[in-house]
């Protein structure tokens, strides 16, 4: 999946505001543009998509270039194969939702579809919609048939402008169901605009950090977002789920070479590549491994920094191991009790973590 | 202000879709783009009027209402008329079918000259005239005329038909018109021309027509070419007096409280008038 | 009611409907154009659209006469290629009509435009819709009622349309003796019988075409509301 590299290099300026964006980046799943709002992060989705043209600079998706403003290349948004999801799902209200599919799907190009209009309709779970007429949809259901919509056009990169902000908590999390599947459902890459952490952390692989129009980094959001300063109060890292064990409802998960029993909260998750959310106020610390204790997952580890925390008493003591950072929140009292270094061997006591998509 | 008159100003105004102009046209053409634009010209001429009109109660200033194929020489008779009296004469031009119209609903003109006879008859029929003071005051000539100074017009171009339309007057409207059709009656063209004629709401805009080039030929009244003598080329025939039925233009004198109104009617039959007519290519009667 | 005033009623009705699917083909893509662009050309394009709002026909007509002649340009191209003269023949008229009700068709049609949310226009073209299908499938069925009220409008407005048509139309039944034209002549010629029923005809016919748009306007915003 590696040639599907997005190259951008583009400067575009508006009213009181400047993109300079330049990045070259492989699109693998789902890549997150992650910044505040004013960072200029949906005007970078739009010139990705044609509805922008930057006054100067280049975009090239694989082999394609869509827009190269010193040779004069511009391809227009409806031939660069695109499925967009807008913030406000821009339905078309003179059409039932099943006009709305077929809109689309009377436009995909023939003889390229991967899935069917009735796998879409699935995944999206806007079956019983499809005689309704836009006007009369919730915020969700209306983001779910954008979601159906999009699909349906068989694009070929996927652009995600905030479709989860129009929404309460549950509808939201009846629709990050839906997208976290998306990439690996569909095959399609996606690029999502946002400016909620915990969307992107539920749903990128990737991030694209933005800040006043500039990129500052683009990684693993993983990497990121621990790089990345942000007292997010929480790490995110690789690991794999290596069975379930459906009697006392917990997974076996390999992770920070160590192996974590883990409850299953909500969802089953499949057998495979996840990512563990740890909370730092989650990890407790010892000096060598306890016994007898009802916290299962004890990783050896080292102390690389320790800093102040979200509140006088407590630290941040961040941690290593197999080259895997994150942290600890404890108090400063425990700190000094514990006579903890930089440096020092230490076990980190994981009381419990998520695993996300 | 005599309100009295300011309303009868108005009431003219709504007799008819345009707003005559002292002096200054000689084609009235009808027509308003929007109510509102309308209504605002209006108002402007009904204030004018309106001072206009407070004025006349001081005497020795006359309106005369004037068919538009007359206004030229009229002016003239009125600069002369002012300089041997005093007095002061204003000139509203406009159809005869209009002017009609407009003295009927109450317009306060003293005199009125047509460009027939049936109008000003009725007038004094309806009331609205006085009595016994119709008189034709001038002979119109009817001339076939072209924009063009290169090809001369003759009656054997009418004959051959080698022109694309022919303007004339309304005949329904405009006795000019009406002496057009009778002459191609006469020389039994009446035929051969039917679906090459064009018609004017006037004889001015018969006039047009054949000025800005979308008509050849037109008949039109020999007073607007010589009118236009220097400013365009032009070539024109004169109809024989004989073809059709005397262009007699009569006017009367509508009110009858005004000596200065009988003063200028009177004036009409002087030599000088004479001048000017004959000038304008029209004939003493 | 005589011959002439039927077929002056007739000419009318058709000169109407000519020049609204005109001006429908025309007017549509200046009032895109107008909604869409920031060129700054777009003051004095919209300034010549309105133009005809505010002067007199007198005005337009005297133009159009000398532009339409035979022997300027476009009279001389115009006859070239239809044998006939632009004055003084319907073609005339409905030339003369689509500019002198211009507004009426590119006023209503552009601030429908301009109310439309770039949303479903973008989604279309993100849906492999191309512009000219976006616009038919999109952009049309969305801004139904400025089209019907455009429409309308421009219908009625050439309906009563004088100043344009007496200057340039030379009075020719079945060709270019509109209704208003009829009109004047009547009551011109004090024939006020003939000019009331015409009159009335054209005053219950645009009565009756406004209350639709107005109605049609008030049922969308009960709807919408």
């Amino acid at each position: 999946m590696s040639d599907n590299r997005l190259e951008i290099d583009i400067a575009l300026g508006r009213r009181q505001f400047t993109l300079s964006v330049a990045a070259n980046w492989p699109l693998d799943g789902c890549t997150a543009v992650f910044g505040p709002s004013g960072s200029g992060k949906t005007t970078l989705l739009r010139t990705i998509a044609g509805f922008e043209r930057p006054d100067r600079g280049r975009i090239c998706y694989r082999d394609t270039t869509w827009c190269d403003t010193t040779a004069g290349t511009w391809v227009a948004p409806h031939r660069r194969g695109i499925g967009v999801v807008f913030q406000d799902a821009a339905l078309f209200e003179h059409l039932s939702v099943a006009g709305n599919l077929e809109f689309a799907s009377k436009r995909a190009p023939p003889g390229d579809a991967r899935y069917s209009t009735d796998d879409v309709i699935a995944a999206c779970d806007i079956t019983e919609l499809l005689q309704h007429q836009p006007a009369t949809l919730s915020g969700g259901e209306r983001q779910r048939v954008a979601l159906a919509r999009m699909l349906l056009s068989q694009p070929q990169l996927i652009l995600l402008d905030e479709p989860l902000s129009a929404l309460d908590r549950d509808r939201r999390r009846a629709l990050i169901r839906v997208l976290r599947r998306l990439p690996r459902d569909f095959g399609i890459p996606t690029i999502l605009v946002s400016h909620d952490i915990d969307e992107v952390v539920e749903l990128a692989d990737y991030t694209l950090p933005l800040r006043e129009g500039r990129t500052d980094g683009f990684g693993k959001t993983t990497d990121v977002l621990n790089a990345s300063g942000h007292d997010v109060g929480f790490t995110l890292v690789d690991a794999a789920v290596r069975s379930i064990d459906p009697d006392y409802s917990v997974a076996t998960v390999q992770a920070l070479g160590t192996t974590f029993t883990l409850p299953i909260d909500r969802d089953t998750p499949p057998i495979g590549q996840h990512r563990l959310r740890i909370r730092d106020r989650d990890v407790a610390i010892a000096l060598s491994a306890p016994t007898a204790l009802s916290i299962r997952n004890h990783v050896p580890c080292e102390v690389v920094s320790i800093s102040p925390g979200s509140s006088p008493a407590l630290v941040r003591v961040a941690l290593l191991a197999e080259n895997q950072g994150f942290g600890a929140s404890i108090t400063r009292a425990a700190v000094s009790d514990l006579q903890l270094q930089i440096g020092q061997s230490v076990v980190a006591l994981v009381k419990s973590a998520s695993i996300d998509g | 202000m005599r309100w009295p008159s300011i309303i009868a100003v108005w009431r003219t105004l709504e007799t008819t879709t345009s707003a005559n102009r002292t002096r200054s046209i000689h084609a009235t053409l009808p027509g308003c783009s929007s109510i509102g634009f309308c209504v605002i010209r209006r108002s402007l001429i009904v204030l004018a009027a309106a001072f206009v009109t407070a004025g006349t109660a001081l005497a020795d200033t006359i309106r005369v209402g004037v068919a538009s194929n007359f206004l030229g020489p009229a002016t003239d008779i009125a600069s002369a008329f002012e300089t041997a009296t005093g007095h002061t004469v204003l000139l509203s031009a406009g159809s005869t079918g209009k002017l009609y119209g407009q003295i009927v609903a109450g317009a306060p003109y003293d005199v009125f000259l047509a460009a027939d006879t049936a109008r000003p008859k009725a007038l004094i029929d309806k009331g609205f005239a006085v009595s016994g003071s119709q008189r034709t005051y001038a002979i119109g000539t009817l001339v076939l005329w072209s924009a063009r100074g290169d090809v001369p017009v003759t009656l054997s171009r009418l004959r051959a038909g080698s022109y694309r339309h022919l303007a004339i007057a309304q005949p329904t409207l405009a006795p000019y018109g009406r002496a057009a059709i009778e002459t191609l009656s006469a020389l039994a063209l009446t035929d051969r021309t039917a679906d090459r004629l064009v018609f004017g709401e006037s004889i001015s805009q018969a006039m047009s027509f054949v000025a800005t080039g979308n008509a050849e030929l037109g008949f039109v009244a020999k007073a607007q070419v010589v009118a236009l003598s220097g400013q365009a080329p032009g070539h024109y025939w004169q109809v024989p007096a004989e073809l059709h039925r005397p262009i007699e233009q009569a006017g009367v004198i509508v009110r009858s409280d005004k000596p200065a109104a009988a003063e200028f009617f009177e004036y009409l039959r002087s030599p000088v008038a004479h001048d000017i007519l004959t000038r304008y290519g029209y004939r003493s009667p | 009611m005589s011959g002439p005033d039927i077929s002056a009623l007739l000419l009318t009705g058709w000169l109407a409907l000519v020049t609204t699917l005109v001006l429908l083909i025309v007017g549509t893509p200046l009032a895109w154009w107008l909604a869409r662009t920031s060129s700054r050309w777009r003051p004095a394009i919209e300034a010549m659209v309105a133009l005809p709002l505010v002067l007199p026909p007198t005005v337009l007509g005297f133009y159009l006469l000398l532009l339409f002649n035979p022997t300027a340009p476009i009279g001389a191209a115009w006859l070239w290629l239809s044998g006939d003269t632009l004055t003084f023949s319907f073609a005339g008229l409905v030339v003369a009509s689509c500019m002198y009700s211009l507004p009426f068709m590119v006023q209503p049609l552009t601030s429908a435009f301009t109310a439309l949310s770039r949303g479903p226009v973008e989604a279309a073209a993100s849906l492999r819709a191309t512009p000219l299908d976006t616009f038919f499938s999109v952009v049309v069925p969305l801004s139904k009622r400025g089209f019907l009220t455009a429409a309308v409008l421009t219908f009625a407005h050439t309906l009563g349309e004088f100043g344009v048509v007496l200057m340039v139309g030379g009075n020719l039944p079945e060709r270019t003796r509109v209704v208003s034209i009829a009109i004047y002549e009547h009551v011109e010629t004090l024939a006020y019988t003939e000019a009331h029923t015409l009159s009335l005809i054209l005053l219950l016919t645009s009565f009756v075409v406004l209350t639709v748009v107005y109605a049609s306007n008030r049922s969308q915003a009960v709807r919408v509301g």
